[in-house]
C-alpha cells in the first residue's frame, strides 16, 4: 500500500494588524498538485456585505481567465467569464466590515500539475454566507469557479490580493497543502 | 512543517499517447472514500469524462449537472444511463486546461448504492458541479473512465493528460 501523500506545506493566520496580502513563496516543486484551504473577511467598508480576494502566481499580473457559476441571495443562478481582476483571478466572495461579525468565507483551490510546463488549471468551490439580505453582486453567494493561468512557468509562489485597497482581518486562515501521486 | 494522514495514491496514469479511456482495476475496499483527479486536454471537441464501475454496461446510472458557461447558467439530467457523467462538455485542446476532481462516497460499503460529487472545469468552456449514482450495492473495484463516455476509440484525450485515484481514510 502506497503511503498517505497529502503534505501541510506551509499556513498564515493574519494576526492583530490585518494583511493586505498572504504570500506562500518557494513553493517545493516535489508535488503533484497543490489544495489550498481559505477561511477569510476582510475589513472593507461600503454599502454591500461583501467584498474580495485574488490569486496571482509568481508575482505575475497577466494572462489569467475565469468562468464562474454562482448562487447568490436573490435566488438567482448567473455565470460570468472573467480575465484579470486585481493583477490576479476573481475567487469569488468574502464577508467584510459591514457584513454579520464573525463570518468568514470557505474556500477550497485545487491546482493539478503545478510544475508542469502546461497551462495551470485552477478549480475552486467557495462559499460566503453572512445572514445579509442584499442581494445580487453586493450579498453572500455561493460560487463555482474554473480558471487558468495562461503560463507555462512552475508555479514557485501564491499570493492572495485583498481587492479595493482593503486587509484581511485577524484570524483569516490560508493553508496549503502538496499532493503526491506515487 | 507537518505531514499528512490521508490521500493516498492508489493508482496514476499520464497518456502516453492519445486515448479514450483509462481504467483502473483491483481498487482495494480499505478506505472511505475515493477522490479521481483528471487534468487533461483533448484532441478535438469539447468533452467531460464518464464512469462504468465493476464493468456494469447496464443502465444503472443517473445523474445531475448544474453549468455555468461564462453568459448563463443551467441544469440537466439524465436517468437509466450506462455510464455516470463526472463531467461534460468542458474539454479543450489546451493539454491541462480542464480539471475533474471527483467523490466518491463509501464506495466500498455493499449495502448502499454509490454517489459521486464532482466539480469540473475549463476557463474557456464551463465551471460545473455533478452528482451521480451507480444503483448497484456492491463495492466498487473498478473504474473504466471514458472521455465522453464513448467507451470507444474516440474522441481521444491528448498524451500527457493525468489521471489520478486516491484513498481517502475516514481517521
Amino acid at each position: 500500500m502506497a503511503n498517505p501523500t497529502l503534505f501541510q506545506l506551509a499556513t498564515t493566520t493574519v494576526g492583530a494588524g490585518g494583511a493586505s496580502s498572504v504570500t506562500f513563496s518557494n513553493i517545493p516543486q516535489v508535488y503533484t498538485d497543490l489544495l489550498i484551504k481559505v477561511s477569510a473577511r476582510d475589513n472593507f467598508n461600503s454599502g454591500q456585505n461583501e467584498n474580495w480576494f485574488s490569486l496571482q502566481f509568481n508575482g505575475v499580473t497577466t494572462s489569467y481567465s475565469s468562468i464562474e457559476l454562482t448562487g447568490n441571495a436573490g435566488g438567482t443562478v448567473a455565470s460570468v467569464s472573467r480575465g484579470v481582476l486585481n493583477s490576479g483571478i476573481y475567487t469569488g466572495d468574502e464577508p467584510m466590515a459591514t457584513s454579520t461579525a464573525n463570518t468568514f468565507s470557505n474556500k477550497e483551490f485545487y491546482i493539478p500539475n503545478y510544475t508542469s510546463s502546461n497551462y495551470k488549471s485552477v478549480s475552486m468551490d467557495a462559499v460566503s454566507e453572512n445572514n445579509g439580505t442584499l442581494s445580487g453582486a453586493n450579498g453572500p453567494k455561493n460560487t463555482l469557479l474554473a480558471a487558468l493561468w495562461s503560463n507555462t512557468a512552475p508555479i514557485t509562489s501564491i499570493s492572495f490580493l485583498d481587492a479595493n485597497g482593503s486587509s484581511f482581518v485577524q484570524y483569516s486562515t490560508f493553508y496549503l497543502y502538496g499532493i503526491k501521486n506515487s | 512543517m507537518a505531514s499528512g494522514a490521508t490521500y493516498t495514491p492508489i493508482a496514476t496514469t499520464t497518456l502516453g499517447s492519445a486515448a479514450n479511456s483509462v481504467t483502473f482495476s483491483s481498487i482495494p475496499s480499505t478506505y472511505q472514500d475515493l477522490v479521481l483527479v483528471i487534468n487533461y486536454g483533448q484532441t478535438s471537441g469539447a468533452n467531460g469524462f464518464s464512469v462504468q464501475f465493476n464493468g456494469d454496461t447496464g443502465t444503472n446510472y443517473s445523474g445531475t449537472t448544474i453549468n455555468g458557461n461564462g453568459s448563463s447558467a443551467s441544469s440537466s439530467r439524465y436517468t437509466s444511463a450506462n455510464c455516470v457523467d463526472i463531467a461534460e462538455n468542458l474539454g479543450s485542446t489546451t493539454l491541462g486546461a480542464s480539471t475533474i476532481i471527483a467523490h466518491f462516497m463509501n464506495y466500498a460499503n455493499t449495502s448502499t448504492y454509490k454517489t459521486v460529487l464532482s466539480r469540473g472545469g475549463n476557463a474557456a468552456t464551463v465551471t460545473q458541479a455533478l452528482v451521480g449514482l451507480w444503483r448497484n450495492t456492491s463495492a466498487i473495484n473498478q473504474m473504466i473512465i471514458s472521455l465522453g463516455g464513448a467507451f470507444t476509440s474516440t474522441p481521444t484525450a491528448l498524451a500527457g493528460s493525468t489521471f489520478t485515484l486516491y484513498g481517502i481514510a475516514s481517521a
